[in-house]
C-alpha cells in the first residue's frame, strides 16, 4: 500500500461493494439518515420563506412605488434604527406639536405624498358584529400601488365606497353589498365595490377606503412619499421633529452612518429562558443521537459480515487502521449519499408543502428561499452522524481477534469493566449538574448539561446492563432467554439500538415530567371569576348614552330572556352593582378599629359592592361563590340590614361589625378624607384563595346611605355551560344587539391547545422513533440469527416459535432501552420542573413554590406498553415458519 | 420381526423445475430397525444428505412415504413432523449446530423445553444425557468455549435426550479428528446397542464400519448393501 | 517382516517356549496365528546362530531362553532401522482390476462394488473384534489399527478407482448431467 490515498482507495472500494452488496441494508442506513436531515432541512425552508426581513417585507409595507412612509409618532424628538419597526428610541417628552404634511415637506422637500392610516372598527357580518382592520388611503394614488391586489370588483372612487379582502367577503359583505357600521343608535353606511388582498393582512377581515370610521381622534399621521430616495440625513432630520420613516433607498443600501445606528439602537435578542434552552437542548441531541444509534446497529452487522475481509486483511499484513477504514468507506459512501438525498429531498419537500404550510398561519408568506448555509449545515450535521455512526463499529472491527474470526467464533468481547464505573460518574455528575441547574443557575444551562452528561452516561452502562440481564435471563422462557442471550453475544448491535431508545425515552419523560408539573401548578394557580359552568353578562362598550334606571331595567331584562333562550336551563339574573365612579374616591372597608379588612385576591365582575334584593336574599352571583352554610349567615345578616364582608384573613370571621367609608384623595393636601361612613352589623366570609364576588354585599339602604348610585352592571348566568362554538355565537348575537354586550363563562382551567398539541407531537415521535428503533434492531437480529433458528426448527420447534423469539428480541431491545431511559429521565425531568414553576406572579401564599407531577401514566405506557405494543407488532409481522435449511454457513 | 422404527417407502425428491430439475433420489427404499446402526455412503452428490434431511422431516419427499415410529410424515403436517423432532428423532449436523446463545446444558434441554416440559425437569434430562456423553462438569459452558469434539458431544447429548427411537447423524465426524470422531461413533454406537435405531451418512469407510449394515448409494440410487440385517446378526450370536 | 525378530525382541526377560507364543498373540491382538512348533523352530534357528541360548529351566523345568550379546545387537538393530517400503507385490486385487478394464465383457463396477463390499465387511469384522475387546490393550490395539487404516485405504482406493472410472465413461460416452445436487455440503 503506498501512501495514504491508496489506503482509502481500497477502502472506498469495499466500502461501495459491500453498500451495494446489501442493498436493503444500505437502504435502510440512508433512509434513517436522509429522513432527519430531510425534516430539519423541509422546517428550515418553510421558516426562511415564512420569515421576512425588512427588504423583502418592504414592498410589502410601502408597496412597489412609494420612496419611504413617514410615521409622525411624537411631538418631540425620537431616534431610529434602519427599520423603525425593529429599533427605535422616544428621545424627549411626545408631548407637543405633530408634524403635518407641510411640516414633512419642508424636512425632505414638496414631494407626494399619500396619507395612510391604520383602524380597527366594528361591522355588521351575517352572524353579527366582528371586529376588522381598516386601511384608510386611496388605494387608486400611484403611491399606494402593491399595497393591496385587487382580485375582483374595482377601487373605491368615493368616500362612501370601500374594498373588502375575501376573509370579511365569506362572512358577510360581498360586492355590491352594503358594510354596515354601527354607530350607537344607527349604522353607518358603506358601499363594498371590489375584493382585494392585502399584503399584510390575510386571515383577518380587513376594509380599506378613503374614508373608514374611527372610534378615536386621529393621533399622528402617516404618509407614502413619493419622489427620489429619503436618505439616512433626512430620516436624521425627520426622527429629530418626532417622525419614523422607512425608508427603501435606507434598507436596500445602507450607509455605514445607518449601520451604526441601528446597531446602537436594536434591542439585544433575548436571551432563550432556561426550560425552552433545556428541551431545544433535548432535541437536538435526541435527534442526533437517535441517528447514530439507529445507523449504528446497522454498520454493526456490515462490519460483523465483513468480519472475515477484515480478519483476512489484518492476516496478509494490513494494520487496524487500515481495517477500520474499510469500514469508514462504507460510512463515507452512505453517509454522503445520505446527506444529499435528504437536503435535495428537505427543499423540495418544503417547496410542495409551501400551500399546505401557507394555510396554518395568518400571514402571507415571502417569496421562497432556500438558507443554503443551514441547509448545507444540517447534511453535513448528517454525515457525520453517519461516520460517528460507523466508529464504534470500525474500531472494534479492527481490534477483532483475528484468529478467532477465521476459525468462525463469533463471540464478541467481554465488556470492559471500566466502562459502567465511567458510566456512573458520568450520571453522578451530571445529577449534580441538573441539580446545580435547577436553582436557576446560569439559565438552566446546567440542566441541558445535565442531560448530556445522563445520556451519556447511560450509554456507558448500557452493555453492563445487556450482560447483566443475560446472566438475570436464566430462569426465564425460552425465547426470552435466548433473546436476551443473544443480545449480548451482539452488543455493537445491541447496545445502539437500545441506547437509542433509550434516548427516546429520556427526553419523553423529561418533557412528560416537566409538561406535567407546568401544567399542576397552571391547574393549581388558577383563580376562577365565579363557579365553574356559570357566566356572566356585561355591556360591550362602558358608554350606553342614558342611564336612565328603568331603561336600562328593560333592556337588561331582554338580554336575560335572548340569553336564557339560548341556552336551555340557564337563569340569567340582572345584578346591581355598587361602584364609586368619582376621580379620586374609593371605598374603604374597615373594621370597628379601623383597621382595613385584607382582601388579596381578585374582585367580581359587578364592582366594589353588590347590592342584595330589598328582601334580604343574596344575588347568584354571591351566592354561587359560597357554600349553603354561608348562604345563611349571610342572608340573615342582610335581613338584618347588616353587610357581608369577603375577607381573606380567617381571623376576621368572628368580628361583628364594618365599617364602610368612601374616602377622597385630596391632590393638593395630599390627604385622604372621608367624605361618608356608614357602620353596619355585618357578618365576615373568608374567601381564601376564591375570587371575592365584592368587598362586600350590602343592602339598598346601605349603599343609598353612602351616596353611591346603585346600577344594574350585567347578568349573573347560572348554567351556562355551552361549548365554546355556541357562546361565540351567542357572544356574537349579543354584541350585534341594540344594547351590545358580550359574554364570558367560565370553564375552569383549560389546557392551551398549543401545548397539548406540541405535548402530544412529542409523544408520538417518541413512539415512532422507539418503534422505528426497536424495528430495526429486531430485523437485524433475526437476520443475523438465521442459522439458529433453522437449529430450533431442526431440533422440532414449533411454528410459532419463530414468532416468539422475534418478539422476545423486540421485547428485550424496547426494555433494555425504555427501563434505564425512563429512570436516567427523572433526573433532568425533576430539575427542570423547578424552574418551570417557580415563576409565579402574583406571588401568592396559597401557591406552592414548587411543583413536581410525575406522569406515571405516560411513564407507564413508555416503559410497559410500547416495549409490550412493538413485541406484538413484530410476532404479527414476523413470518411464523422457520427456514428448513440447515445453516449454510 | 418387530416394525422398523424408520422406513422409506420408494422415495424421490426433485430439487427446481425444468431444465434446473435435480434429482436427488429416485426410489429409494430402506428401513431401520431399533437397535441397528446403518450407515449410507456416496460420494458428495449422491443424495445422502437428502435422504437424511427427508428422514428427520426436515424436507419433504417429491414423491413415496417416510414414516417414522410408526407415523407417516407426511400425514403428520408440519407440526406433527416438528413434534416428532422434538421427542423422536435426533438429528447431530457435521458442523454441531448449536445455538452459541444457549449453556451446553440448555442447548441439551432445547427439544425437552420445545416440548413444554417444565425448566428443572428438562435440565436434569439434560445434565444426566450429558454425563452420558461424558461432558459432566461442562453443562454450564458455552459452546464457544470448548472444543470441536466437546461440542459434537453436546449436539450428540441434545440428539439422545429424552427417549429417542431414532438418532439421524449427517457426517457427524466431519469436522473432527480422527480420535474424536472415533469417540462420537462409539457414543452413537452405544445409544443404538441400548435399543435406538440410527442412521449414519458418510463417506468415511472407517465410520461406516462401526454400522451393522453399510448402503451405498449413487445418483440417488440404492446400488448395494453390506452386512447383514438385525435377524441374521441375532441368528449368529444365538450361535455364538 | 520377521517372526524372528518379533521373538528375539520378547525375548528381553528369559521365557520358555510356549509363553513367548503367547506373548506374541497377545501383543498383536491375535491377528497373526503362530503356531508352537513355528516358534520352537524359530528358536532352535536362533539358538544355532548365537542370538539366543538355553539359560535353564524355571520352577515347573521347562526351559528358559535368553538372548546372547549378538542378539541383544540384533533387536537393537532391528529397531533401529525403519521397515522397508517393499515394492507393490503381486497385488491381485490390482491386477483383477486392470484386465477387468481392459475386458469388455467384464462390469467393472460391479467388481469394484464386490471388492468393496468384501473390503467394508472385514472391516466390519475388524471393529466387531475391537468392540468385543479385542483391542484394548495397546499393542493389540495397534495391530488392529493397522488393519483397520488398510483396509480403508483399500476402500477409499476402490472409491477413487470408480470414480475415475466413471468420469472415463463419461467422458467416452454421452455426457452425463452433472448433478450439483440440494446437498450444501
Amino acid at each position: 500500500m503506498s501512501g495514504r490515498l491508496a489506503g482509502w482507495r481500497l477502502a472506498l472500494r469495499l466500502g461501495q461493494r459491500e453498500a451495494r452488496r446489501a442493498k436493503w441494508r444500505s437502504l435502510l442506513v440512508i433512509l434513517m439518515i436522509a429522513l432527519p436531515v430531510a425534516g430539519v432541512t423541509t422546517v428550515a425552508v418553510t421558516y426562511q420563506t415564512y420569515d421576512l426581513d425588512t427588504a423583502e417585507g418592504l414592498d410589502r409595507r410601502i408597496g412597489t412605488e412609494a420612496a419611504a412612509i413617514v410615521d409622525v409618532q411624537s411631538g418631540g424628538a425620537v431616534r431610529q434604527g434602519i427599520d423603525p419597526d425593529n429599533a427605535s428610541e422616544w428621545i424627549d417628552d411626545p408631548e407637543g406639536d405633530l408634524l403635518d404634511a407641510a411640516g414633512v415637506r419642508s424636512i425632505i422637500g414638496d414631494r407626494p405624498m399619500l396619507s395612510m392610516t391604520d383602524r380597527t372598527f366594528d361591522v355588521r357580518t351575517d352572524k353579527g358584529v366582528s371586529w376588522v382592520r381598516g386601511l384608510q388611503t386611496d388605494l387608486s394614488d400611484p403611491l399606494a400601488a402593491g399595497l393591496a391586489r385587487l382580485t375582483d370588483g374595482r377601487l373605491p372612487k368615493g368616500d362612501d365606497e370601500v374594498v373588502v379582502n375575501s376573509a370579511l367577503a365569506l362572512r358577510g359583505p360581498g360586492i355590491g353589498e352594503e358594510l354596515l357600521i354601527p354607530r350607537g343608535e344607527t349604522d353607518e353606511v358603506l358601499e363594498v365595490v371590489g375584493i382585494v388582498e392585502s399584503t399584510t393582512v390575510r386571515d383577518d377581515p380587513f376594509v380599506a377606503g378613503p374614508a373608514l370610521p374611527t372610534d378615536y381622534p386621529d393621533e399622528g399621521s402617516t404618509w407614502l412619499v413619493g419622489g427620489g430616495p429619503v436618505t439616512w440625513p433626512d430620516i436624521v432630520d425627520l426622527n429629530a421633529e418626532g417622525a419614523f420613516v422607512l425608508s427603501r433607498s435606507v434598507v436596500q443600501h445602507p450607509s455605514a452612518e445607518a449601520l451604526a445606528n441601528d446597531k446602537d439602537i436594536r434591542p439585544p435578542s433575548s436571551a432563550p429562558q432556561a426550560s425552552e434552552l433545556v428541551i431545544v437542548v433535548l432535541i437536538v441531541v435526541m435527534v442526533v443521537l437517535e441517528v447514530v444509534l439507529l445507523a449504528g446497529p446497522a454498520f454493526a452487522v456490515a462490519a460483523r459480515r465483513q468480519a472475515r475481509d477484515l480478519a483476512l486483511i489484518a492476516a496478509s499484513g494490513g494494520t487496524a487502521r487500515q481495517s477500520r477504514r474499510v469500514l469508514l468507506g462504507m460510512a463515507i459512501v452512505i453517509g454522503a449519499v445520505a446527506a444529499v438525498i435528504g437536503a435535495v429531498l428537505g427543499v423540495v419537500l418544503a417547496k410542495l408543502l409551501q400551500p399546505l404550510a401557507q394555510r396554518q398561519v395568518s400571514d402571507w408568506f415571502g417569496p421562497f428561499e432556500v438558507p443554503w448555509l443551514q441547509v448545507l449545515l444540517v447534511a453535513v450535521i448528517g454525515f457525520a452522524a453517519a461516520i460517528c455512526a460507523a466508529v464504534v463499529p470500525a474500531w472494534i472491527a479492527s481490534r477483532q481477534n483475528v484468529v478467532g474470526v477465521l476459525a468462525g467464533r463469533r463471540s464478541e468481547s467481554l465488556p470492559s469493566r471500566r466502562s459502567p464505573v465511567i458510566g456512573l460518574l458520568l450520571i453522578v455528575t451530571g445529577i449534580a449538574s441538573a441539580a446545580f441547574g435547577s436553582q436557576n443557575a446560569f439559565n438552566g444551562i446546567p440542566i441541558a448539561l445535565g442531560v448530556l452528561l445522563c445520556v451519556a452516561g447511560l450509554l456507558f452502562i448500557l452493555p453492563a446492563l445487556v450482560s447483566l440481564a443475560a446472566r438475570l435471563s436464566a430462569g426465564l422462557p425460552l425465547a426470552i432467554r435466548f433473546a436476551t442471550r443473544d443480545a449480548d453475544r451482539h452488543r455493537t448491535r445491541t447496545v445502539p439500538a437500545a441506547g437509542a431508545i433509550a434516548v427516546t425515552v429520556v427526553g419523553v419523560v423529561t418533557l412528560g415530567i416537566a409538561f406535567t408539573s407546568d401544567e399542576a401548578q397552571n391547574q393549581a394557580s388558577y383563580l376562577q371569576s365565579f363557579r365553574i359552568g356559570d357566566g356572566v353578562v356585561h355591556q360591550r362598550h362602558s358608554d350606553w348614552g342614558d342611564t336612565d334606571p328603568d331603561q336600562l331595567a328593560t333592556r337588561w331584562q331582554n338580554v336575560a330572556a335572548q340569553v336564557e333562550k339560548a341556552i336551555p336551563g340557564s337563569t340569567a339574573t340582572p345584578t346591581t352593582g355598587a361602584s364609586i365612579v368619582e376621580e379620586n374616591r374609593y371605598l374603604g372597608v374597615e373594621t370597628d378599629d379601623g383597621e382595613e379588612v385584607p382582601l388579596d385576591t381578585a374582585l367580581g365582575e359587578f364592582g366594589d359592592l353588590i347590592v342584595a334584593d330589598p328582601d334580604g336574599s343574596l344575588p347568584p352571583s354571591a351566592s354561587r361563590a359560597l357554600s349553603e352554610r354561608e348562604v345563611a349567615v349571610a342572608e340573615e345578616t342582610l335581613r338584618s340590614s347588616g353587610a357581608v364582608v369577603f375577607t381573606s384573613d380567617a381571623d376576621l370571621v368572628s368580628t361583628k361589625s364594618v365599617h364602610l367609608i368612601v374616602r377622597e384623595f385630596s391632590e393638593e393636601s395630599e390627604e385622604d378624607r372621608d367624605v361618608v361612613t356608614v357602620d353596619v352589623p355585618a357578618s365576615y366570609i373568608e374567601i381564601s384563595d376564591r375570587v371575592a364576588p365584592a368587598h362586600a354585599v350590602v343592602t339598598p339602604a346601605v349603599v343609598e346611605k353612602l351616596g353611591v348610585e346603585p346600577q344594574i352592571r350585567g347578568l349573573y348566568v347560572e348554567d351556562a355551560d355551552i361549548s365554546a362554538e355556541a357562546q361565540t355565537d351567542l357572544d356574537e348575537a349579543l354584541a350585534a344587539g341594540q344594547f351590545s354586550t358580550t359574554m364570558q363563562v367560565e370553564r375552569g382551567y383549560e389546557q392551551p391547545d398549543a401545548t397539548l398539541i406540541a405535548w402530544l407531537l412529542l409523544v408520538t415521535l417518541g413512539a415512532v422513533l422507539m418503534i422505528g428503533g426497536a424495528l430495526t434492531a429486531t430485523h437485524l437480529a433475526l437476520n443475523d440469527a438465521r442459522p439458529d433458528l433453522a437449529t430450533l426448527s431442526a431440533v422440532g420447534a414449533r411454528t410459532r416459535t419463530r414468532r416468539a423469539v422475534a418478539a422476545a428480541y423486540a421485547l428485550v431491545v424496547a426494555v433494555l432501552g425504555a427501563v434505564p431511559g425512563a429512570l436516567v429521565g427523572f433526573v433532568p425531568g425533576i430539575a427542570i420542573s423547578y424552574p418551570i414553576t417557580t415563576e409565579g406572579w402574583p406571588q401568592r401564599t396559597d401557591v406552592d413554590p414548587h411543583y413536581l407531577e410525575i406522569p406515571w401514566g405516560i411513564i407507564g405506557i413508555v416503559v410497559v406498553g410500547l416495549p409490550l405494543l412493538i413485541a406484538l407488532i413484530v410476532a404479527v409481522t414476523t413470518r411464523s415458519r422457520l427456514p428448513m435449511v440447515a445453516r449454510v454457513e | 420381526m418387530s416394525e422398523p422404527v424408520l422406513r422409506l417407502t420408494d422415495v424421490s425428491r426433485v430439487h427446481g423445475t425444468g431444465a434446473a430439475e435435480v434429482h436427488a433420489l429416485r426410489g429409494v427404499s430402506l428401513a431401520a430397525y431399533a437397535g441397528e446402526l446403518v450407515a449410507i455412503m456416496g460420494p458428495s452428490g449422491s443424495g445422502k444428505s437428502s435422504l437424511l434431511t427427508i428422514a428427520g422431516g426436515l424436507d419433504s419427499p417429491t414423491s413415496g412415504s417416510v414414516e417414522v415410529a410408526g407415523q407417516d410424515l407426511d400425514e403428520a403436517g408440519i407440526s406433527g413432523r416438528a413434534k416428532l423432532r422434538r421427542t423422536s428423532v435426533g438429528y447431530v449436523f457435521q458442523d454441531f449446530n448449536l445455538i452459541p446463545a444457549l449453556t451446553a446444558a440448555e442447548n441439551v434441554a432445547l427439544p425437552l423445553e420445545l416440548d413444554g416440559a417444565g425448566r428443572r425437569a428438562a435440565q436434569k434430562a439434560a445434565r444426566a444425557a450429558l454425563d452420558e456423553v461424558g461432558l459432566d462438569g461442562f453443562a454450564d459452558r458455552f459452546p464457544d468455549e470448548m472444543s470441536g469434539g466437546q461440542r459434537q458431544r453436546i449436539a450428540i447429548a441434545r440428539a439422545i435426550v429424552g427417549d429417542r427411537r431414532l438418532i439421524l447423524a449427517d457426517e457427524p465426524t466431519g469436522a473432527l479428528d480422527t480420535e474424536t470422531g472415533e469417540d462420537i461413533l462409539r457414543l452413537i454406537r452405544a445409544r443404538c446397542d441400548a435399543g435406538a435405531a440410527g442412521v449414519l451418512v458418510t463417506h468415511e469407510p472407517r465410520y461406516a464400519s462401526w454400522a451393522d449394515r453399510v448402503i451405498y448409494v449413487r445418483d440417488g440410487l440404492v446400488v448395494d448393501e453390506a452386512g447383514e440385517t438385525p435377524d441374521a446378526a441375532l441368528a449368529e450370536e444365538v450361535e455364538a | 517382516m520377521s517372526v524372528k525378530h518379533a521373538l528375539l525382541a520378547l525375548l528381553e526377560k528369559p521365557r520358555y517356549g510356549y509363553e513367548l507364543r503367547a506373548e506374541f498373540e497377545q501383543r498383536t491382538g491375535a491377528s497373526w496365528p503362530l503356531n508352537v512348533g513355528q516358534v520352537y523352530t524359530t528358536l532352535s534357528r536362533l539358538e544355532r546362530d548365537g542370538l539366543v541360548e538355553a539359560g535353564g529351566t524355571d520352577a515347573e523345568g521347562r526351559s528358559l531362553y535368553q538372548l546372547t550379546e549378538a542378539g541383544q545387537a540384533e533387536v537393537k538393530g532391528w529397531f533401529d532401522t525403519p521397515v522397508e517400503r517393499t515394492q507393490p507385490q503381486r497385488d491381485e486385487l490390482a491386477i483383477k482390476l486392470a484386465v477387468a478394464v481392459a475386458v469388455p465383457s467384464v462390469d467393472v463396477g460391479k467388481v469394484v462394488q464386490q471388492q468393496r463390499n468384501a473390503t467394508m465387511q472385514a472391516l466390519q469384522g475388524y471393529r466387531r473384534q475391537a468392540r468385543s475387546g479385542a483391542g484394548d490393550d495397546l499393542p493389540g490395539g495397534l495391530v488392529l489399527d493397522r488393519l483397520v487404516f488398510a483396509a480403508e485405504a483399500e476402500i477409499r482406493w476402490l472409491d477413487h478407482c470408480e470414480s475415475r472410472l466413471r468420469r472415463a465413461a463419461a467422458s467416452s460416452t454421452a455426457p452425463e448431467p452433472v448433478q450439483p445436487e440440494g446437498e450444501s455440503r
